[in-house]
């Protein structure tokens, strides 16, 4: 039998840290009492977010 | 779309933009790579104003009607009362009344408020037509010297009042090409607050010079100079100098009309 072992606790402890950012800034955008969005340079929406989307009759994306 | 394609270029940018019945106010900002500081998109955040909108709307409404009402009564008082001051004006050479000493102070102190509700009308209205964008600029040839000569034969009673004397620095004849009218009500506000805010036996001074450019004219008096601090406020609206006392009525609307006309005239 071979068994490999790696040291992966770094890694874990970057992708929750990630994670939680992630998880911040949803959290942020997705409650903002606005509109955020986000275009891309040939004017696609990447990102639209936040409460007041409603007043449009749009979901986030 | 000029959002998006400002924020593109590099800049922010902010409009307010009515969808439906919603206003939002939108700050369109570019996205810019790090290193190279390439603009790669646009990021934006749209905020709900409909409320605020709706109540500027409802304000520059009423502001509009409260600027109409003022007009179109300052226009209305204006015909009443020239009939006043000439019905006082021809009471004051009555026999009557010149062998009443009594009955001819009463007149002349009518007269003198009546005097004061004309200029405060006229300054009404002025301020009304600048409000409104209503002025007009009909520029033509006038001669200067003879305006001003011309103005201060209606200060007789001012200066009279405080034995003021008259100081005449001028050329002989000037030209000036201006709207007259404008141009009459800047020279009178002057002259006015140079007369009005005098001290006993003071004097006016006058001076009028052709520059390069331009023509100057100065009127100056003796009178209480403005605090220093305050000066940069002659100009606005009802302001009103703070060493300004209770015997010195006012509105506080002759400088604004004449620094807003000068503007206008260029």
């Amino acid at each position: 039998m071979l068994a490999s072992v790696r040291d992966v606790t770094d890694e874990l402890r970057v992708k929750r840290l990630l994670a939680a950012s992630e998880q911040r800034f949803r959290l942020v955008v997705e409650n903002a009492q606005a509109i955020i969005f986000a275009l891309s340079p040939d004017g696609k929406f990447i990102l639209s977010e936040g409460k007041k989307l409603s007043l449009l009759g749009l979901k986030s994306s | 779309m000029k959002g998006f394609k400002t924020a593109l270029a590099g800049e922010v940018y902010r409009e307010i933009l009515q969808i439906e019945n919603i206003y939002f106010d939108i700050f369109y900002s570019p996205i810019k790579e790090e290193e190279t500081s390439k603009v790669i998109g646009v990021i934006g955040m749209a905020i709900d104003v409909t409320e605020s909108e709706k109540f500027k709307a409802s304000l520059l409404e009423l502001d509009k009607s409260k600027s109409e009402f003022i007009a179109t009564a300052s226009h209305q008082l204006r015909s009443p009362l020239a009939n006043i001051r000439w019905g006082l004006e021809l009471l004051q050479t009555d026999p009557l009344v010149l062998a009443n000493p009594e009955l001819q102070k009463q007149v002349e102190s009518v007269h003198e408020s009546n005097l004061k509700v004309i200029n405060l009308v006229n300054n009404l209205l002025d301020t009304s037509r600048i409000y409104s964008n209503k002025l007009s600029n009909r520029p033509r040839k006038i001669e200067i010297i003879k305006e001003l000569k011309d103005l201060f034969k209606n200060f007789e009673r001012e200066k009279m009042r405080l034995d003021l004397e008259v100081l005449w620095n001028i050329p002989d004849e000037l030209e000036l090409k201006v709207d007259q009218n404008l141009f009459k009500v800047v020279l009178t506000n002057l002259t006015a607050n140079a007369f009005k805010y005098n001290k006993k036996n003071g004097a006016v001074v006058v001076f009028v010079k052709e520059k390069k450019n331009f023509i100057e004219i100065s009127i100056a008096n003796t009178g209480k100079s403005i605090v220093k601090d305050e000066q940069a406020h002659i100009f606005e609206k009802f302001y009103r100098g703070s060493n300004v006392t209770m015997e010195f009525e006012g509105t506080g609307l002759g400088l604004y009309i004449a620094s807003n006309y000068m503007k206008f005239l260029g």
